[in-house]
């Protein structure tokens, strides 16, 4: 089932709403566009699990892939493989890797390995929402290093496991209040980049943005300085499809203020 | 991780980004040909390169300082754009054109969904900005010095274009970056569509610090100090390691899907090399016309090579071409089997005899008696200049050695 995300714009009184820039325009319509039309997006998720011994799909195969063409996901002596009518094949990790027009994705955590398993789209996906853009809802701060290093595993955007190391306490002034936030460093598996996340709870979460909260990725500025721009905070992927897991909100990253300004929840049933 | 190292990027077309010009004109360029000053804006600054653009068909290149790669497809769209595919990663910028700029964006598709960074370029070439001479050489450096260390040589030198230069880890060098030097400071940089690196720096005394920027946001600090000839990086043959003691085997399909195994008679009683490869790998274009020139020096005396390829998806219908096109570049006459997928776990189960992490490319030698004498993890491409030269002639001369040892 695909959920449906409405197009809303709030307004939202006395808020400094300016026009959008360019930048985060062409970043929102290529993620729109990405999630309408992606064979692996997260809209297109029928199964999300745990890869332990084998996983069949086609007939005889748990109901969510018992569409797809027939094969067999297992590791074998020669690495983790899909056995398919036309034989078998190796199978990367962290990769998406077609099956017919379906697709799928392992992805390496902690404990093994885990499966996405995308089925074609057969229902049109609305464009996500956004609120307008907010000025005064980029804010620059300073971000505290931590007292010691600490890397613990957490749950990335997309619902998969992966170890973060602490990046430290941002702190900055968000409209009426003073902020401290804990942000991580995400790595983006196969590069050497990585992210500084924070993953927040505002006034608005559970009414007009998603319960848990949402991510925003801090820009260096330099000298311990970063700017965080709440216009692009992302709902995570179970925000779109209740197989993903959602991450649990991060202590202590509430904001009491509402934070009007970036990624929307709404479905086709409120 | 170097370019030695995993892309996550699919070769794949990047249909919900860049429209991989399903709906494009192919249309002359109008005027767009000639040179392009570009950068893309990411959180440390500029990250400098050149675009040429041509005339007749559409075409164009990506420059590095001296190294240019062809873009996939250049197109101008409907609405004054333009679009400048870079189909190996799937990436492409498609930027709005007027008479003396091209103003857009940059964008590739990762697990996450989609990147896009601001993209931007004007007529002409950047000048050269030479470095001076103290800030050329080679440099001990360790990134994140207070986080979790890790260590790199900074290769820089002073070429016509200005700085040129390139990162070395274990595993291989990051391609050529190229920069110069203003008003005391450094940036230097590469492109190439999916890896989106940036260096930049001062001296300090006798110390180079800096940052090394990753996209567009990472940034981790380093600092290197002047290299005094001490190992300050495993040695290439200290990082993967093989069992000596058994016949080194392999057995896997060729583009044909016909299997290819080390008992085969081609490589009995043979010298063989046994190269771990990617089409998707840089570093492995960089050391194929090694091993071309080491085949065709001594074939004829008994020596064999054989190419391992570990390529994206493990679909031989989507992987098979691409190795195809790899052999058909570089005249490959030896056999390429189409051996796993690049990722790590990968290539270390297709490989129990060999321990450590697997570099891409690695090399291994054989002797006629099926034993491993050397594994060669890593290659140094032609961007470090005197010490790809020196690598080159160690390889040559270990094979002519082994094929000595065989009465050869």
């Amino acid at each position: 089932m695909v959920r449906r995300i409405l197009f809303v714009l709030l307004a939202v009184p006395g808020a400094l709403i300016a026009q959008i820039p360019p930048g985060v325009q062409a970043e929102r319509a290529d993620y729109a566009q990405w999630l309408q039309t992606s064979p692996s997006s997260p809209y297109a998720a029928v199964f999300f699990g745990a890869l332990s011994g084998e996983l069949v799909f086609g007939p005889g195969a748990q109901a969510a892939l018992r569409r797809a063409p027939a094969a067999t996901l297992s590791q074998g002596a020669r690495g983790l493989g899909l056995v398919t009518e036309s034989g078998p094949r190796p199978v990367p990790r962290n990769r998406e890797v077609t099956l017919g027009d379906w697709r799928l994705r392992v992805s390496p955590v902690p404990s093994g390995d885990m499966v996405t398993v995308y089925a074609p789209m057969t229902e049109e996906v609305d464009h996500p929402g956004w609120f307008p853009y907010r000025a005064d809802l980029v804010v620059v701060g300073e971000l505290k290093r931590p007292s010691r290093a600490d890397e613990r595993a957490i749950l990335g955007l997309d619902g998969v496991e992966i170890r973060a190391s602490l990046a430290g306490t941002f702190t900055a002034r968000v409209l009426s209040e003073d902020v401290s936030l804990t942000a991580y460093r995400i790595p983006v598996p196969g590069s050497e980049e990585e992210e500084v996340t924070v993953f927040y709870r505002d006034g608005t979460s559970g009414a007009e943005t998603y319960p848990p909260g949402r991510f925003a990725v801090l820009l260096p500025l330099g000298g311990g300085r970063y700017r965080l721009d709440l216009n692009r905070s992302r709902n995570p992927f179970c925000a779109y499809n209740p197989r993903f897991p959602c991450p649990l909100p991060w202590p202590g990253n509430t904001l009491q203020v509402r934070v009007e300004a970036g990624e929307l929840y709404k479905t086709a049933n409120d | 991780m170097t370019r030695a190292s995993f892309r996550v990027l699919a070769t794949l077309c990047l249909g919900a980004v860049a429209g991989c010009g399903g709906d494009a004109q192919t249309t002359p360029l109008d005027g767009l040909a000639g040179s392009w000053r570009a950068q893309v804006d990411v959180a440390g600054g500029p990250l400098r390169f050149q675009v040429e653009l041509s005339e007749g068909p559409p075409s164009g290149v990506l420059c590095n300082g001296g190294t240019c790669e062809p873009f996939s497809a250049v197109q101008l769209l409907p609405g004054d754009s333009v679009l400048l595919e870079i189909g190996d990663y799937a990436a492409a910028i498609r930027a709005s054109v007027t008479p003396d700029s091209l103003v857009g964006f940059y964008r590739n598709v990762g697990n996450r969904g989609p990147r896009t960074i601001p993209f931007r370029a004007s007529r002409g070439s950047w000048p050269a900005e030479p470095p001076p001479a103290e800030l050329t050489g080679r440099w001990d450096a360790i990134l994140t010095p207070d986080g979790t260390p890790s260590p790199r040589v900074l290769e820089l030198r002073a070429t016509e274009r200005g700085l040129e230069g390139t990162i070395i880890a274990n595993s291989g060098d990051s391609g050529l970056f190229w920069g110069g030097v203003r008003d005391g400071r450094f940036d230097m940089s590469h492109f190439d569509g999916s890896f989106v690196y940036m260096l930049t720096g001062a001296l300090d005394g006798d110390t180079l610090r800096g940052t090394f920027h990753a996209g567009l946001t990472s940034q981790r600090p380093f600092v290197a100090v002047r290299s005094t000839g001490a190992p300050h990086l495993k040695a290439p043959t200290e990082i993967v390691s093989a069992d000596t003691t058994s016949t080194f085997t392999w057995d896997f399909p060729d583009l044909d899907g016909n299997f290819v195994t080390n008992e085969d008679e081609r490589f009995r009683d043979k010298v063989v090399i046994v190269e771990i490869f990617g089409t998707w790998c840089p570093t492995c274009h960089d050391s194929a016309p090694t091993l071309g020139e080491i085949y065709d020096r001594f074939r004829d005396r008994g020596l064999e090579i054989v190419g391992l390829a570990y390529e994206v998806t493990g679909d031989p219908e989507v992987d098979g071409p691409l190795v195809r096109r790899f052999a058909d570049k570089f005249g490959i006459e030896y056999p390429l089997l189409l051996a796993g997928v690049n990722d790590d776990d990968s290539a270390r189960d297709t490989q129990p005899q060999l321990q450590g992490p697997i570099a891409f490319p690695t090399m291994i030698f054989i002797d006629t008696s099926g034993r491993v004498r050397r594994v060669q993890a890593g290659f140094y491409g032609p961007a470090l200049g005197e010490v790809h030269e020196e690598l080159e002639r160690e390889l040559i001369d270990f094979a002519d050695q082994l094929l000595k040892e065989a009465g050869r």
